[in-house]
């Protein structure tokens, strides 16, 4: 085969085979997104007031039941950082309790109107000007708002011994309860 | 028999019907000219911030979703006939914190600036994986602008997911967490 057919051939294959140019093909862009979670404690009641005023009436006491005062409930939400907790405490605020006169806390479960790690409750403690831990072990959760929502606090009044209503000369006591939200050390 | 005087009147008659023109003569000369159109791809962002916080502010609720709606993406683009291309998205780097989900859905572009056929977005919002998943379909010959607000708004949404069971999972963060977005456009379907 001569070599001007050879090139002849080569340069007619060369001219009509398949030149694509394709430019590119895929292209991209990169972007960053940048995602915060603060830690939350939130404490909020939902019922009636936190504060306990005691009237006295024709010399009968008077003991806050579930049946006769509105149910408070307590609400909160949290995020906490890895496997730390939070506690809700409990102290009396402002006013005094006389000697004679003890109020009692009672602290619910958690109706689970909420998700997440909610606390535990201590079962009943006396209310003292110091704080005590009332609901443990709170992870990441809430609880819901409102009432029937979150953990019922049943307050009771206890006259202590040796002395009761018919020989107390106390008129009227004002008390102010704090909650406080804090981590577990 | 015509003489020759006649015969001349004659001739001369018969030029009349023969009028002589002068005419120039006209050249043309061409060149072939090759038109070539490429077929191309190009994207890019605004690259506007994209800074997300879970919060609550009421105690009892749950953190809410929160939104970002400041990112726009841009594409010029060429493809053969009867062909198309896609805009995808996945997470390139890094992880969604845990108990959340992104996700992400693109506006039809804006048309102040644009001009050709812009493809149809995908209208449900798509949560974010490491795997590329279609945000706008049928994208052929186009270009959004090249403005800030030109092109495909993009809608992040950040949210708790499955509360009921994960909730616990969600966890406070010491530094803000960052992961890395790559979107695509895609080659074109006649490949």
């Amino acid at each position: 085969m001569k070599l001007s057919y050879l090139i002849l051939l080569l340069s007619f294959v060369l001219l009509f085979s398949r030149g694509m140019v394709t430019a590119q093909g895929k292209n991209t862009v990169e972007t960053p997104i940048v995602f915060t979670i603060p830690a939350i404690a939130l404490v909020d009641f939902a019922g009636s007031d936190a504060r306990i005023t005691f009237t006295s009436g024709n010399g009968a006491e008077q003991i806050i039941t579930p049946s006769t005062l509105d149910k408070t409930w307590i609400n909160y939400s949290s995020i906490v950082e890895g496997k730390s907790t939070n506690i809700i405490s409990v102290n009396l605020s402002s006013g005094y309790l006389p000697a004679e006169v003890k109020i009692n806390l009672d602290v619910g479960q958690d109706v689970g109107a909420g998700a997440g790690t909610t606390g535990r409750p201590i079962k009943q403690i006396a209310l003292t000007p110091y704080p005590q831990e009332i609901i443990t072990g709170i992870g990441s959760c809430y609880t819901g708002r409102g009432i029937q929502k979150g953990h019922q606090l049943t307050y009771s009044w206890e006259w202590m011994p040796p002395y009761d209503v018919d020989h107390s000369s106390i008129d009227k006591i004002e008390i102010s309860v704090t909650y406080t939200f804090a981590t577990a050390k | 028999m015509m003489n020759r005087f006649q015969f001349a009147l004659l001739l001369i008659l018969v030029s009349f019907l023969f009028p002589a023109r002068a005419v120039a003569q006209s050249y043309t000369a061409g060149d072939l000219i090759t038109l070539q159109v490429q077929d191309f791809s190009l994207i890019d962002t605004n690259h506007a911030p994209v800074s997300l916080t879970l919060s609550a502010s009421v105690a009892g609720n749950p953190v809410q979703s929160v939104s970002n709606s400041n990112m726009y993406v841009k594409i010029s683009s060429i493809v053969p006939g009867g062909t198309h291309r896609s805009i995808t998205a996945r997470i390139a780097s890094g992880t969604v914190p845990a108990g959340t989900n992104l996700s992400l859905v693109a506006a039809p572009s804006t048309t102040a600036n644009s001009g050709g056929s812009l493809g149809t977005v995908v209208s449900t919002p798509m949560i974010l994986s490491t795997t590329d998943q279609i945000l706008v379909n049928f994208v052929a010959s186009c270009y959004t602008g090249t403005g800030y607000n030109d092109g495909y708004r993009l809608t992040y949404t950040w949210y708790p997911y499955l509360p009921a069971t994960n909730y616990n999972l969600i966890a406070a963060t010491t530094t803000p967490t960052t992961i890395t977005i790559v979107l695509t456009i895609t080659a074109h379907s006649g490949n």
